[in-house]
């Protein structure tokens, strides 16, 4: 039996405000409501509403046989309260299917691994309250923002209690191996490690309505074929979930493509579906994998330098990760809330200069013309971010006279949490 | 390969740019084997030429069977449009004693000659569209009779070189021309001439904003004042430099008086093409706020010369600069916001100086010479 495992990864970033330096020392918003909005409201028209429907539709089709894994950002969570709780809601039923598995990872979609371990065992848990509080859910099965991955990694998921991570099915810590297998992360006993099987993804994701690729027009049998052909205990399809709709248009044929794959993936009865924690606790690992740097699944470099591979992007993170223990000294959710927001990896992804001459896959999810643009717009609003916590401080009141996006003033104190506390899955 | 180029400056005669990418282009042609005659106006400099015939012709010669009736326009001097007319005439005799395959023009100062010289010879016409008459006046009272001259000379031709797509689109939407025989090369530049090395001068204590440019309505330089006014509100310590001379500058100076903020900015008027890299370099931002601005070498010469640029959306060399901030040319604010950007966070000065000379370096007058060859020349070569 060879299963395969589909996870789309669901999340919208708060973009920010364009934030000149004539607006340092305003009281301008941080984030693009209305931009936010108008991209929420579109993508859910294109992809999240006819995507959960056809998910559902094949769920009910094949009593449970299809069966999907998804993890979903706080950030994106906190755009559908605000802008569509009938995509919360959409969601939610799926889930109440039974068969469909839930992940755990940074409520913002951050880079927190590199802020520091409490910081991201603290995004983590606030991920893993979410869930519970919108899905009464417990995720076992943890992503990294990006696929983010090292042993490092694995080892401190290891100690939270979950028992499968996934990562990028890269071949040069593979190196002959095959990524349709469960792994064992160097240095941990209990994890298990799953694989993005990047060419059959990417097949989808990225060459679905590529005309000068040799396979186009990609169709579900033909999809189906490969799969069969591919040996191993599971075939790891991990993608963004707005390849459905947003990335691949509606015009391409996607949403026929996913309608039939169940269907064509059946006629091969060595064949079937599981969830991310199905996988985890069907299949034991064969093999052990080293990553001793951090790997993501990102461009062709699979590294950071997606997020941080310009002086710029690495000088914009290092002045929001230095404001940890102010901001933390503050004691106030608002501000807390609004420093991890700008932790969202989303804003240094902005500033990558690697691709930009060539204008590549990065301009299309991009708002800002050049990286600069991007840079100079967050250091702005992070400039202003300094000042206002200061005068915050100054005023030696535990919080600001900031008002919270839905317009209510509201003055939370922030549990704190201790060093080491870390929570069990 | 033999070519007549109707040329109108060449270094060290010269008031602009046209000079400049004359003595590039013909040195790489010639390079490339083809044998250029270059015609330009008599001039007070004796130009000695290593690599082409250059043939000064006397204006004040003029006199004969080949002369037409000037119609002397308002808004330029009398004098000014009987040169270029003695000149075109001039040319178009000496052009029906030379041999040549091909004609090639640059702008409507020599397009009449071109344009006559291929209704006599028959020879295949090139003509170089490096501004129109809308770019020059930005687009408020353009004189119709060079506009008119401009369609007929694009009409006319057998080919027509611009040197960007926005050009190419204006020629294409405004003057009729057909897109086929419309051919986009990029102007280039010689990144060794503007690297200045370790002898750099820098402002002792404040931040340079350059504008270098002729002080007409086509480049901005209101605007750049403006700008200024908003930067100085945030960072009194920015010293704004303009260099250039042109119609506009006692008024630029009253402007700079009533702004409040002449003591910030300094006009240093013509600048010798020696001092020029030493300008540039001596700059930390330069901008180029042009209303409408065909290509934009400048930005070129800055970058290479290690300076940081903002420039117009409406400018051609956006076309091949990425590593820039755009704004739009009345956009104040947005520009003031992107100098200040630019003077505060020294890792994006560093990035986009470093980023900006690599990518500018593959635009070589080489290359121009190339393609003019093989996408015009040859092209119509008979």
């Amino acid at each position: 039996m060879t299963s395969i495992c589909m996870y789309f990864q669901v999340h919208q970033p708060h973009r920010l405000s364009k934030y000149t330096f004539f607006d340092i020392g305003s009281d301008k918003s941080y984030f693009n409501d209305a931009r936010n909005k108008e991209i929420f409201e579109r993508v859910a028209r294109k992809c999240y509403y006819p995507t959960n429907a056809a998910i559902k539709k094949l769920i009910d089709q094949y009593n449970g046989r299809f069966r999907v894994s998804y993890s979903i950002t706080g950030t994106f969570v906190e755009q559908c309260l605000k802008y569509d709780p009938g995509v919360l809601k959409s969601f939610q039923e799926l889930v109440k299917t039974g068969c469909v598995d839930i992940l755990d990872e940074t409520y913002y979609h951050s880079l927190a691994y590199l802020v520091g371990q409490d910081e991201f065992k603290e995004q983590v848990k606030k991920h893993r309250d979410m869930i519970k509080e919108h899905f009464d859910y417990e995720p076992t099965v943890f992503r990294n923002t990006e696929a983010m991955y090292s042993n490092d990694i694995a080892k401190l998921v290891e100690s939270l209690g979950y028992k499968g991570i996934l990562a990028e099915g890269w071949h040069s810590y593979l190196g002959w191996r095959s990524p349709n297998y469960a792994y064992r992360p160097q240095g941990c006993e209990k994890i298990k490690l799953l694989m993005r099987n990047y060419r059959l993804s990417d097949d989808v994701s990225f060459r679905f309505s590529t005309q000068g690729w040799p396979e186009y027009p990609l169709t579900a049998d033909k999809y189906a074929r490969w799969l069969a052909g591919n040996e191993g205990q599971v075939i790891n399809l991990f993608m963004d979930y707005e390849t459905f709709g947003e990335h691949q248009w509606h015009e391409t044929g996607i949403f026929q493509f996913l309608e039939h794959l169940p269907g064509e993936v059946f006629k091969h009865p060595h064949l079937d579906f599981v969830t991310t924690k199905e996988a985890v606790e069907r299949y034991e690992p064969v093999g052990t994998i080293d990553v001793p740097y951090v790997s993501s699944w990102a461009d062709v470099d699979r590294d950071l330098t997606a997020w941080l591979g310009n002086e710029m992007q690495r000088n914009a993170f290092e002045s929001v990760k230095r404001l940890e223990g102010e901001v933390k000294t503050l004691e106030d959710e608002l501000f807390l809330d609004m420093w991890r927001k700008l932790q969202t990896s989303d804003h240094f992804y902005y500033m990558c200069t690697k691709w930009f001459a060539d204008g590549d896959i990065h301009k299309y999810f991009n708002d800002y013309v050049t990286p600069y643009d991007a840079y100079m717009n967050y250091m702005n609003i992070l400039s202003d971010f300094k000042r206002r916590h200061s005068d915050a401080k100054a005023r030696g009141i535990m919080g600001a006279e900031e008002k919270p996006e839905n317009g209510k003033p509201k003055r939370r104190r922030m549990r704190i949490v201790k060093k080491g506390n870390g929570h069990k899955a | 390969m033999k070519v007549l180029m109707v040329g109108w400056e060449f270094p060290p005669f010269r008031s602009g740019g046209l000079g400049t990418h004359c003595y590039h282009l013909t040195r790489n042609l010639s390079a490339l084997g083809v044998d250029l005659t270059f015609l330009m106006p008599k001039n007070p400099f004796k130009i000695k030429c290593p690599f082409m015939k250059i043939v000064e012709v006397d204006p004040a010669l003029m006199v004969g069977p080949y002369s037409f009736t000037p119609m002397v326009s308002d808004n330029y001097s009398g004098n000014f449009f009987d040169d270029v007319w003695k000149y075109n005439n001039l040319a178009v005799k000496y052009a029906l004693k030379e041999k040549f395959d091909v004609i090639h023009c640059h702008d409507w100062m020599t397009t009449m000659a071109g344009v006559e010289i291929k209704r006599r010879t028959g020879k295949p016409l090139v003509i170089t569209i490096h501004s129109t008459e809308y770019d020059r006046t930005g687009n408020l009272s353009p004189n119709h009779w060079i506009l008119e001259r401009e369609i007929n000379a694009i009409k006319a031709a057998d080919v027509v070189i611009t040197v960007s797509e926005m050009m190419k689109k204006q020629l294409v939407e405004r003057f009729g021309a057909d897109p086929n025989k419309v051919v986009v090369i990029y102007n280039a530049i010689d990144m060794e001439g503007w690297a200045i090395g370790d002898i750099i001068r820098k402002h002792p204590c404040k931040k340079v904003v350059l504008f270098m440019g002729r002080m007409t309505i086509q480049k901005g330089p209101d605007f750049f004042l403006k700008a200024a006014k908003r930067v100085l509100e945030k960072n009194k310590d920015v010293l704004f430099v303009m260099g250039g001379k042109g119609d506009m500058l006692p008024q630029l100076i009253r402007e700079s008086i009533q702004l409040g903020i002449s003591d910030s900015v300094m006009f240093l008027g013509y600048i010798p093409d020696n001092e020029l890299p030493h300008l540039y370099a001596a700059a930390d931002v330069f901008v180029l706020p042009s209303v409408s601005e065909p290509f934009g070498i400048t930005v070129l010469e800055s970058i290479a010369a290690g300076t940081p640029t903002i420039i117009s959306k409406q400018s051609g060399v956006r076309e091949v600069v990425k590593n820039t901030f755009v704004v739009d040319f009345w956009d104040v604010d947005e520009m003031a916001n992107k100098i200040l950007g630019l003077l505060e966070y020294p890792l994006m000065h560093a990035a986009m100086k470093k980023n900006g000379k690599r990518e500018i370096s593959q635009y070589t007058w080489s290359g121009v010479a190339r393609e003019t060859l093989e996408k015009a020349y040859k092209r119509v070569a008979r």
